[in-house]
This record gives C-alpha cells, sequence and structure tokens, in this order.
C-alpha cells in the first residue's frame, strides 16, 4: 500500500516537472551550446569544397573563365535594364506611398543548420552583426521566420512553419487583413472571408499589423481556397514564398534603435 | 573501478546529436538516440544517466520533453517484470525498441531515419552487451 502510494507520488511529481520543463527554453539553449560542434562537423564539408577548388585544372578554368566573361557581359546589358526598371519602381513605390523599410537594418547571416523535424524547421545562424531577439529573417524571395534565441554570434530562428508563429498579412492593394499559421509542411491562412478570398497563386505580403514585422515582405503564396460549410470564413492552403531549404545566406532585419 | 563505457557512449552521444542537427535535411539515423537506447537495452541498470541524456536529445531536436522520454522511463521498471514473468529474452527488448524509437515519427522523422536509427541500434546494442559482459565478467 506505502510502496503504491510512493509510486504513484512519484509519477505525479514526474509529470509536474515535465510539465514546468516544457515552459522553458532549454532546447533552443541546448542547441546553442552545440552549434560549435555543429561548424565543427561542417568542417570536412568546407575542407572538401576548398580542395575541389584547388584542384580544380587550368583548362576547366579557362572555359569558365570564358563563359564567365560572356556572362558578365550579358549581366552588363541586364544591369542597364534593371537600373531603368529600379528608377520606375522607385516611382511607383511613392506613387502608392510604400516605404523602403524605414527604420530597420538589414544585414547577412549564415545558415549553419537545420534542425530535422518537419513540424518547425528551425534553422542555426551565424552572423558577424548583433543579432537580437525577436529581428526579422528573410530571404531574396520572402520571409523566413523570427530569431527566437540569441548567444552570441549565434542564433536560432523559428520558421513561419513553425505552428506558434502567426503572421499578419494582407493582400497588395486590398484593405484584407488576415493571419498566417505554420502547419508544419504548408501553412494555414485563417480569418479570410470566403467573398472576399484572393485566387490561388496570390501572394500575400506582412501587412505590419502588430508591429512585430515590417510591412510589405512577400511571404505566402495560396494553392486552395475551400468554402467551409456554415462559416463566412475560407479555409485557405497556403506555401511560403521564401525557399530557405536551400540558401546557404539568409537576411536579417533588425530594428534600428532596439 | 568507474566503467568507461557511459563516458564513451555520453560522448558519441553528443557528436551525434551535432551530426544530426549539422545535416538536418540528409537522410541519416538519429545517431544520439541509436546510441542512448541501445545502451539502455544492453543494461537497463544504466537508466540513472540515460534517462537524462534522452531528456536533453528530446529537448535539443524536437524542443519538447514529450518525445522519447516518457516511454523510456518505464522501460528499466516494466523490463524487470517482464524478465521476471517471461524469462530474460530478446522479444521484449525488440519490441520496446520498436516502441521507443515511434516517437521519432511523431515528430517529423520520415520512415527512411526509423528505419535507419533501428538498424544502427541492434548492432551497437549487442556489441554494448559484448562490452559489458567482458567488464562483469
Amino acid at each position: 500500500m506505502w510502496v503504491k502510494i510512493r509510486l504513484w507520488t512519484g509519477i505525479m511529481a514526474g509529470l509536474m516537472l515535465l510539465f514546468f520543463i516544457q515552459t522553458l527554453p532549454i532546447g533552443q539553449k541546448i542547441d546553442l551550446f552545440i552549434s560549435p560542434l555543429v561548424i565543427t562537423l561542417q568542417a570536412p564539408a568546407r575542407w572538401w569544397q576548398d580542395i575541389n577548388l584547388w584542384l580544380t585544372g587550368r583548362q576547366h578554368l579557362q572555359t569558365e573563365n570564358l563563359h564567365l566573361r560572356e556572362a558578365l557581359q550579358q549581366q552588363a546589358g541586364t544591369q542597364q535594364e534593371l537600373r531603368a526598371l529600379h528608377a520606375e519602381n522607385t516611382q511607383l513605390r511613392a506613387l502608392l506611398g510604400m516605404k523602403t523599410l524605414p527604420g530597420y537594418h538589414w544585414y547577412a547571416a549564415r545558415v549553419l543548420g537545420r534542425s530535422p523535424d518537419k513540424k518547425s524547421r528551425r534553422l542555426l545562424l551565424r552572423s558577424q552583426n548583433t543579432i537580437r531577439r525577436g529581428d526579422v529573417v528573410a530571404s531574396s524571395e520572402g520571409l523566413v521566420g523570427l530569431v527566437d534565441t540569441v548567444q552570441g554570434k549565434y542564433a536560432v530562428v523559428r520558421t513561419i512553419l513553425d505552428a506558434s508563429m502567426a503572421v499578419p498579412v494582407t493582400l497588395r492593394g486590398s484593405g484584407l487583413a488576415a493571419f498566417v499559421r505554420g502547419q508544419g509542411e504548408t501553412l494555414r491562412v485563417k480569418f479570410i472571408p470566403f467573398k472576399h478570398a484572393p485566387p490561388a497563386t496570390s501572394i500575400l505580403v506582412t501587412s505590419g499589423a502588430g508591429g512585430i514585422f515590417p510591412p510589405g515582405i512577400p511571404v505566402v503564396r495560396i494553392m486552395r481556397v475551400h468554402k467551409v460549410q456554415g462559416s463566412i470564413f475560407a479555409d485557405v492552403d497556403a506555401r511560403p514564398v521564401a525557399h530557405w531549404r536551400r540558401d546557404a545566406w539568409l537576411s536579417i532585419a533588425s530594428r534600428q534603435g532596439s | 573501478m568507474i566503467s568507461p563505457v557511459p563516458l564513451f557512449v555520453a560522448g558519441l552521444a553528443f557528436a551525434g546529436l551535432g551530426l544530426t542537427l549539422a545535416s538536418g535535411g540528409t537522410s541519416q539515423p538519429d545517431w544520439a538516440l541509436a546510441l542512448l537506447l541501445a545502451t539502455l537495452l544492453a543494461r537497463r541498470h544504466a537508466w540513472p544517466w540515460i534517462l537524462p541524456a534522452i531528456l536533453i536529445h528530446d529537448l535539443a531536436l524536437y524542443w519538447s520533453v514529450w518525445g522519447v522520454f516518457p516511454p523510456a522511463c518505464l522501460l528499466p521498471y516494466s523490463l524487470a517484470r517482464l524478465d521476471v514473468q517471461l524469462g530474460a529474452g530478446l522479444a521484449q527488448r525488440l519490441a520496446w525498441m520498436v516502441l521507443l524509437t515511434l516517437p521519432m515519427l511523431w515528430h517529423g522523422a520520415g520512415i527512411g531515419q526509423w528505419l535507419l536509427t533501428v538498424a544502427l541500434c541492434i548492432p551497437v546494442w549487442f556489441l554494448l552487451v559484448q562490452l559489458y559482459e567482458r567488464q562483469y565478467a
């Protein structure tokens, strides 16, 4: 009898301890602690790349040089076109009253590792600049996530696929206000009235509501819109615009003066 | 004399954790989990250091305590009971090994990664059994 009471008391105390531990950010701290080991383990792959570069033959380099010259010529033309487009874009932005993210300072960060779980797809970053908790992480295509934990120059990023993230979004040029929530593999857009639901392939951007994410960053591309019986809101499936799974470098937007 | 096996396995499991984090995209076993489970199956009395190590594994990879740790806590007690009732055998240990690796699937690991983990766990388990036998002989 006494033994049974002790056993059950032990189990209950253990469960309570687990619930308490779950609320603490211990996982993030462990990941940051391991990050120097992760860099060390990646070193052979980096050395292999360096050695491959050294061993590339002269002939191959000459051919590559010719191709690069051709590409450079083509790029010069493209750059000219880009300048014209940039000027046009600046004018259009001014017309639309859009801002080029004032109050934010952008810098690059190297992707050190990706978590293997398919639910949150966390990233481990390293930057030469000072990363702050809550900084916004984006790729050249769109929003990636938010810095969750920082230790020195290392940071753990919670991506938008994480179920705990809710990103306020809108459709450019409309008054639509919705939330994007992570589902692991895909994303779900919440609170879109079926009548005003944007069509598939539309791109939703950050609305800036709540002040966490700067406005105007592309977030998701709508895949499917379903009508839900008895609800005014549509069931909207979406995919991230950014493809950070293969990007080695990402951008971090840090609020100036914070 | 203090056994060097726990320190050796813990060190390897720590390196395995780093390896899993370093190449999150490629298909590879959960090195740390395979090593820790193999040790627990080889010697259930090793639970005082294996269970905290499994908890650290769960927190580092899943950011959750509800992974392999809760069922792993039941293993030492359950194996002792089963060994008394059924006689010491492989069947209950194999069943426990499969049961303890299942939370991986729930936390997003693919079938391939699960199979690789099980495939790594079995030889390490037998190796450790031999090591422990030699040590206590």
